[in-house]
């Protein structure tokens, strides 16, 4: 390729006129604006996969609750799961009260999520979420049965390990008609403290066992749901659909991206509005590089004369070029990746941005750099880049030999 | 009889000069005619701004004429496009210009290349080719040296060798010596013309020079756009 030659030993060449100020401002606009497009969109998908993974760690992929009672029995409801979506992996019930809870003082309605000790390791990941404690739900006799409570929880009601507190929990009294509502209190102990990613989890969440949240909701025996976990999250909603055909109009199902379908179509929405909005720096760079191309155009008119009088043709002179704006708009990409991931590497490293929990559903500036992202953004750039070179490669392809000679 | 390798019929050249409210038109060439043959040497002369680089540039397809024809070994060039132009510039005609036009970037080996990868030719052959034209000029010590490590006559010998590496039919030369002092401009001037000769290469060159065209088996003098009688 004789112009990529000619483009690289016009770029790198020690006395080259197109190494400038000029060339350097364009490089740097470059630079910047694939760098902040590096950072804010791994920044989004940083968010994004928390809040995924927020969401599946506490909740599964997929939701099987009943409309208006209790699940069948599990003997009879799992082959039919089993048998409507295959790719589910592990299931376990859960029992699902909402109660409030009082300590210190203070009251606050909770949500609270009973376990079956047995199963709900398969499904869930709680324990790499604890920050204090231990995550044992199993109840000592003559001890008060245990529980386990998120951090913002903690804060608010400004409890520690080993404090007792109490679940308040309506109930509705047969013999004593003209009260309504007895309210029903039992006395738990907090063992553990966790981090569930999401603001909202972590001020309302109580975990506990299944059978200490059916004694405090005296429900027996009774699950409110199954809760399900695949291998492929991305295949829930097909799971779901399957499932609810399965299972009929009495159950509900509910896949994890349909549970926060808002939040995910929101954040989604807002990747790609700033990635558009973003990409107009690089555009505003690509202007730079087609000046510096313009003015290189001029510089080198004599150059363009005698390559067309050995018989280059105006094609060849327009990639040489474009090749030239595009050695440019590829340093600009490289460098910016580079320093985009170095910013990305020192948020991750450092949280020196604090992010309000209580707006944004997270307390840190999480950080994931996804290679398709990266993959986009260098793409986009070059296609702008290219783009930007084509105005000055087609002056220069269009000048007259004679135009250059004309110069001596 | 010898062949006809150019053919120029009628050329005029116009050039419309934009002052402040109007267009003012400046005729350099009024209708000349010209046959170059094949092998043969010629040199045009004339006084500065009579229009004899225009004339060149136009024999040799860098620049078009306001009216009348040009024609190559019997074909019209003003009918080419700019693939057929360029293919048969690369092919068929050579050039060395007052001032060298030598890339910057690339060494003397590579600027004499350049012609040669142009029209596609293998990279080692045209290594090859390059470097047995600069060892005939005396340039072999030279072969890596960038332009501006050279002096203006190691340059213009240089372009010498550039303008022949496609044995080109033709070799137009604008004042090639111009630009150099006496002793340095006879050595390139006998150069290029014993290159030519050698090799059987017509030659057009435009000079100021009497001493130079005094080497040429034809002069034509151009005045005031036409050919002296």
């Amino acid at each position: 390729m004789l112009e990529l030659w000619w483009a690289y030993r016009s770029f790198f060449n020690k006395s080259n006129q197109l190494i400038n100020p000029v060339t350097f401002l364009s490089l740097f606009g470059m630079v910047i604006g694939v760098a902040a497009l590096i950072i804010v969109m791994s920044v989004i998908s940083g968010f994004q996969t928390s809040l995924s993974k927020a969401v599946t760690d506490i909740s599964g992929h997929l939701l099987v609750i009943k409309r208006g009672e209790a699940i069948d029995k599990l003997e009879v409801l799992l082959p039919k799961i089993k048998k409507a979506a295959p790719s589910v992996t592990a299931a376990t019930p859960f029992v699902h009260v909402e109660a409030m809870i009082a300590a210190k003082g203070k009251i606050s309605g909770v949500v609270i999520q009973g376990l079956d000790l047995t199963s709900y390791d398969k499904v869930f990941n709680l324990q790499s979420r604890v920050i204090e404690g231990e995550f044992d739900l199993s109840n000592k006799a003559g001890d008060e049965e245990s529980i386990i409570i998120g951090k913002g929880l903690r804060d608010k009601l400004n409890v520690k390990l080993g404090d007792i507190v109490s679940l308040v929990l309506p109930k509705n009294s047969a013999q004593s008609k003209r009260l309504g509502f007895v309210p029903q209190v039992k006395k738990f102990k907090i063992v553990a403290v966790v981090d569930l990613g999401m603001y909202e989890y972590d001020s309302r969440y109580i975990i506990t066992s299944s059978v200490s949240a059916q004694n405090l909701a005296s429900i027996g025996p009774f699950f409110t749901g199954l809760r399900l976990t695949m291998q492929n999250p991305d295949l829930a909603p097909r799971a779901s659909f399957d499932l609810s055909a399965e299972l009929g109009y009495q159950y509900l199902v509910k896949d994890w991206v349909e549970s926060h379908y808002n939040l995910f179509q929101a954040i989604k929405l807002e990747k790609i509005v700033i990635f558009i909005v973003l990409l107009f720096i690089t555009i505003a760079a690509c202007f730079n590089i087609a000046s510096t191309l313009f003015i290189s155009v001029i510089r080198k008119t004599q150059d363009i004369a005698i390559m067309k009088a050995f018989g280059t043709n105006p094609i060849k002179i327009l990639k040489f070029f474009s090749f030239q704006g595009m050695i440019l708009g590829f340093l600009g990409c490289v460098l910016g990746i580079a320093f985009g991931l170095l910013g990305c590497l020192v948020l991750n490293k450092t949280n020196i941005f604090y992010v309000p929990p209580e707006i944004y559903h997270l307390s840190h500036l999480p950080v994931d750099i996804r290679w398709l992202d990266i993959m986009v953004i260098f793409l986009s750039c070059m296609i702008l880049c290219f783009l930007s070179t084509l105005a000055p490669a087609l002056k220069a392809s269009r000048l007259l030999p004679v135009q250059g000679l004309r110069h001596e | 009889m010898s062949e006809v390798i150019i053919s120029a019929r009628k050329i005029r050249k116009v050039y419309s000069i934009k002052e402040k409210s109007s267009v003012r038109e400046l005729e350099v060439l009024k209708g000349l005619d010209l046959d170059i043959n094949r092998g043969e040497a010629i040199c045009i002369m004339g006084a500065s701004g009579t229009g004899k680089s225009t004339l060149l540039h136009i024999l040799s397809s860098l620049d078009k004429p306001t009216t009348g024809e040009v024609y190559f070994l019997g074909k019209n060039i003003s009918q080419m496009n700019e693939n057929e132009l360029s293919l048969l510039r690369n092919k068929s005609m050579g050039f060395v210009f007052q001032f060298h036009h030598l890339l910057n970037e690339f060494s003397a080996l590579e600027n004499v290349m350049m012609p040669a990868l142009v029209g596609k030719l293998d990279f080692m052959k045209a290594k090859q080719k390059a470097l047995t034209l600069l060892e005939e000029l005396g340039l072999k010590e030279r072969l890596q040296h960038r332009p501006s490590q050279l002096s203006g006559g190691e340059c213009q010998r240089v372009a010498i060798a550039r303008a022949i590496i496609q044995d080109p039919l033709v070799v137009f030369a604008d004042e090639p010596t111009g630009n150099l002092d006496r002793k340095t401009g006879d050595q390139v001037q006998r150069l290029l013309f014993d290159l030519c000769r050698r090799r059987g290469v017509t030659l057009v060159a435009v000079t100021h020079d009497q001493e130079f065209a005094r080497w040429f088996g034809k002069t034509k003098v151009i005045r005031d756009g036409m050919w002296q009688q």
